[in-house]
C-alpha cells in the first residue's frame, strides 16, 4: 500500500472531535425517529391498522441517515485515505498528523457500525404488517 | 490494562477497543426496552429495541476478541488478577450469548420472568462487573496500600468463587427453561426443580466462601501483606512510576509522554521524574496544582490550583445524600435540615475553593513554559463541567417532555375534555420574563467584561427580580386554571414540567446572588469572571427549558 501525502497538522487544529461522534449521533437520531414515529402512528391509528406509512417513513429515514453517514465519513476518507483494515501500528508514532489519522480511522469504523445498527433497526418493520 | 500487563505486550487492535467502547456506549441508549418486552408495546417498537440489543453484540464481541488476541500474542504470566480477568471473560461470554438469545423478543416472551433471566443477568453482572472489579482490586491493591495480597489465598478465592458461581447459576438456565418463575421462595415438590435448586443453593455458599476469603485477604494484607516495592507487576502504564507510599507527594513532576506504555518504552523515565524532569517539578507556593491540557494533543493550557485536603466536599455530599434518603422515608424536617446543610457547605466550598483570583497571572511551569493560572469561559474546566452537567440535566428534562407526548399518544383526547389547561397567556408571560432574565444575566457578563462593574451588579439584581417574576408566572398558569396534579395524568405532567422549570429558576437565582456577592466582595472582576461565565451558561440551558415548557403547556393544546 502506498502512503499518500497527508496535510501537515498543527497541534490543536483540524479534525473536530464532534465529527468522530457524528455517525453515532446520526444512528441515535434515526433510532429516535423510528421509535417516535411508530409510537404515534400505532397509537393514533390503532394497533390493527396496516404499516404502509410507517414502512415508507422508516425506509426514507434510513436512506437519509445512510446518506448522512456516507457524507460524514467521505470527507475523512478523502483526506486520510483510511480503510477499515488499517494496520494498528500506524497509530503509534505520536505526531499531530498521526492523531488525526487515527480519528479519521475511528470515524470510518464508527460509520460502519452505525450503518449496521440502522439497517438492523429498519429490518423488522418489513416483516410485520400491523402494529400488534 | 490488566491484560496487557500480564502478557507484557501492548493491547492488540487499540483502535478496535476504542470503537467498541464508543459503540457500546452509544448503542446502549437504544436497548433499555429489552427489559420490558412483555409490557404490551407495539410489535414494531419491540423490533427496534431488539435490533439495537443485537447490534450491541457487535462492539462487545469485538472487545472480547481483542482481549483474546492480546492474550494469544503475548506470553501469559500466571497471576491472580489475570485469573480473575480470564474468569470474567469466560463468564461474560456465557452471559453475552444468552443475551443474544433473549434479545430476540419471541424467545424473551417464553423465558420472561423465569430463572433463565436470573442466570443471564448474573452471568453478565458477575462476568462484566464483579470479577473485573475483583481483578482490579487485586491489581491496584499494591498501588494503594504498598502491600501485596496473598497469592495463595487469591488462587483459592478465585477458584472457589468461579466454580461456586458457575455451579450455582449454570443450572438456573435449566430451572428457568423448566418454568420456574423468578422471585419465589417456595413451590410444590412435584415441579421438578428440587434437586437443581438444592444444587444451586449449595454452590451459592461455595461462591460466598470464595468472596469472603477475598474480603478477608484484603483486610489481613493491609497490615500483614508483603511489601510491594515499586511496580510489582512490571506494568507499562504511568501510574506505576510513583514511589511506594511514604512520600509526601504523589508524583514529583508531570512528564511529557509519547506512547501508551511509557514505562516499557522508556525505562529511565521514573528516575528522571524523581529528579524533577517535567512540568511543575516543585510547589514553591505550597499549593496543590495540576496541568490542564488540550483534548487531542495534550498541549498544556493552564495551571489549575485545586483545594488541598478538606472535609467540605464530604459534608456537602452528606447533606445532599440526606435530602434523598430522608425524602424516601417522607421525613420532611430532616430533609429540610439536610438541604440547608448542603446549601451552606456547597456555597462555602465554592466561595473558598473555586475561581480564586491568583497572586500572579502566569506561572513558570518548567520545560521553558509559562502558563496562566486562571481561565474563564469555554477554555476553563468549570465551564465544561457546567456544560456536561447541563447536558445531562437537559436529557432528564427532555424525558419529561417525552412523558407529556407519551400521554398524548395513549389518550384519545389530550388535554382531556372538561379540563382547562393553563391557557396561553401565563405561559407566554413566563416565557417573556425568562427571556428578560436570561438577557440581563448575559448582559451582566458582557458589561462586566468591559469594566462596568456597577452596571453588571445592577443587571444581576434586575435579573434576580426577573427570575422571581418568571417563576411566579410559570406557576400562575396551572395554579389559576385549578390544575390538580393528583387528578389526571395531564394535570400531573403539566405541574411536573412547571415545577422542574421553577426549581431550575430558583437554583439560577442562587447562582446570580452568588455572582453578585462575589462581585461586591471583589472576588469576581472584569478579568476574572469564570463564575459569571458558568452561571450564564446555566441560564442558556434553563431558558431553553423554560421556553420549551411554555410552548408545550401553553401552545400544544391549541394544535390538536
Amino acid at each position: 500500500m502506498t502512503q499518500t501525502p497527508e496535510p501537515h497538522q498543527e497541534p490543536g487544529e483540524g479534525t473536530h472531535l464532534g465529527l468522530v461522534l457524528a455517525p453515532l449521533v446520526i444512528w441515535g437520531l434515526h433510532f429516535l425517529f423510528c421509535y417516535v414515529w411508530t409510537a404515534i402512528a400505532c397509537e393514533k391509528q390503532g394497533r390493527a391498522s396496516p404499516l404502509h406509512d410507517t414502512q415508507t417513513a422508516i425506509l426514507s429515514a434510513t436512506g437519509v441517515a445512510l446518506i448522512l453517514i456516507v457524507l460524514a465519513v467521505s470527507g475523512v476518507i478523502r483526506r486520510y485515505r483510511r480503510s477499515l483494515t488499517d494496520n494498528d501500528f500506524e497509530f503509534e508514532v505520536n505526531s499531530p498528523e498521526e492523531r488525526h489519522r487515527f480519528l479519521g480511522h475511528m470515524t470510518l469504523m464508527l460509520g460502519a457500525l452505525s450503518a449496521i445498527g440502522m439497517i438492523y433497526a429498519a429490518i423488522p418493520v418489513f416483516y410485520l404488517d400491523s402494529c400488534r | 490494562m490488566i491484560i496487557p500487563t500480564f502478557v507484557q505486550r501492548p493491547i492488540a487492535g487499540y483502535s478496535w477497543i476504542v470503537l467498541s467502547a464508543l459503540g457500546t456506549g452509544f448503542l446502549s441508549f437504544g436497548l433499555w426496552v429489552h427489559h420490558m418486552f412483555t409490557t404490551g408495546l407495539p410489535g414494531v417498537s419491540l423490533g427496534f429495541f431488539s435490533a439495537a440489543s443485537e447490534a450491541v453484540a457487535i462492539p462487545t464481541g469485538i472487545q472480547i476478541f481483542v482481549f483474546i488476541a492480546t492474550v494469544m500474542l503475548g506470553r501469559v504470566q500466571r497471576s491472580v488478577p489475570m485469573l480473575f480477568s480470564l474468569g470474567a471473560l469466560a463468564t461474560f461470554i456465557v452471559g453475552g450469548s444468552t443475551g443474544v438469545m433473549i434479545a430476540v423478543a419471541p424467545f424473551d416472551f417464553q423465558v420472561h420472568d423465569t430463572h433463565f433471566i436470573v442466570a443471564h443477568l448474573h452471568y453478565t453482572l458477575i462476568g462484566g462487573m464483579l470479577f473485573p472489579v475483583m481483578a482490579g482490586v487485586w491489581y491496584f491493591y499494591p498501588f494503594v496500600t504498598g502491600r501485596m495480597l496473598s497469592r495463595r489465598l487469591g488462587i483459592w478465592s478465585f477458584w472457589l468463587s468461579f466454580i461456586g458461581f458457575n455451579a450455582a447459576f449454570l443450572p438456573m438456565h435449566l430451572t428457568g427453561l423448566l418454568g420456574m418463575p423468578r422471585r419465589v421462595f417456595t413451590y410444590g415438590a412435584d415441579m421438578g426443580w428440587t434437586w437443581l435448586n438444592l444444587w444451586s443453593s449449595v454452590a451459592a455458599f461455595v461462591f460466598a466462601a470464595g468472596f469472603l476469603l477475598f474480603v478477608w485477604d484484603c483486610v489481613r494484607s493491609y497490615t500483614k501483606g508483603a511489601p510491594a516495592g515499586r511496580n510489582p507487576w512490571r506494568a507499562g502504564t504511568l501510574e506505576w512510576m510513583s514511589p511506594a507510599p511514604g512520600q509526601v507527594y504523589g508524583v514529583r513532576a508531570i512528564p511529557q509522554i509519547g506512547s501508551r506504555y511509557p514505562l516499557w518504552d522508556d525505562p529511565d523515565l521514573p528516575r528522571r521524574i524523581e529528579g524533577g524532569d517535567g512540568y511543575l517539578p516543585d510547589a514553591p507556593e505550597g499549593l496543590r496544582e495540576t496541568l490542564v491540557t488540550t483534548v487531542l494533543d495534550a498541549e498544556p493550557l493552564q495551571v489549575l490550583r485545586i483545594q488541598g485536603p478538606t472535609w467540605v466536599p464530604m459534608v456537602t455530599a452528606a447533606g445532599l445524600g440526606g435530602v434523598f434518603i430522608f425524602s424516601t422515608f417522607a421525613l420532611w424536617l430532616p430533609v429540610l435540615a439536610s438541604a440547608l446543610l448542603f446549601m451552606v457547605a456547597m456555597l462555602y466550598w465554592l466561595w473558598t475553593g473555586t475561581a480564586i483570583i491568583p497572586d500572579k497571572p502566569v506561572k513558570e511551569v518548567g520545560m521553558g513554559q509559562r502558563l496562566p493560572l486562571y481561565r474563564a469561559g469555554p477554555t476553563s474546566t468549570g465551564w465544561w463541567a457546567m456544560f456536561i452537567t447541563m447536558t445531562g440535566d437537559l436529557t432528564a428534562f427532555l424525558a419529561l417532555i417525552f412523558g407529556y407526548f407519551f400521554f398524548w399518544t395513549i389518550h384519545p383526547d389530550f388535554p382531556p375534555p372538561g379540563t382547562d389547561g393553563p391557557g396561553w397567556r401565563w405561559p407566554l408571560v413566563a416565557a417573556g420574563l425568562t427571556l428578560v432574565t436570561w438577557g440581563l444575566t448575559l448582559g451582566a457578563r458582557l458589561v462586566n467584561a468591559r469594566g462596568h462593574v456597577r452596571w453588571a451588579q445592577v443587571c444581576l439584581g434586575l435579573a434576580m427580580a426577573g427570575g422571581v417574576a418568571a417563576a411566579l408566572a410559570q406557576m400562575a398558569g396551572p395554579w389559576l386554571a385549578g390544575l390538580d396534579a393528583t387528578a389526571h395524568s395531564y394535570q400531573a405532567i403539566v405541574w411536573a414540567l412547571v415545577l422542574w422549570v421553577v426549581l431550575h429558576i430558583a437554583a439560577g437565582l442562587i447562582m446570580q446572588a452568588y455572582c453578585l456577592a462575589r462581585s461586591l466582595f471583589g472576588r469576581l472582576t472584569p478579568t476574572h469572571d469564570a463564575d459569571l461565565w458558568n452561571v450564564t451558561l446555566y441560564w442558556h440551558f434553563t431558558t431553553a427549558s423554560a421556553l420549551l415548557t411554555a410552548a408545550v403547556i401553553g401552545g400544544f393544546g391549541y394544535l390538536t
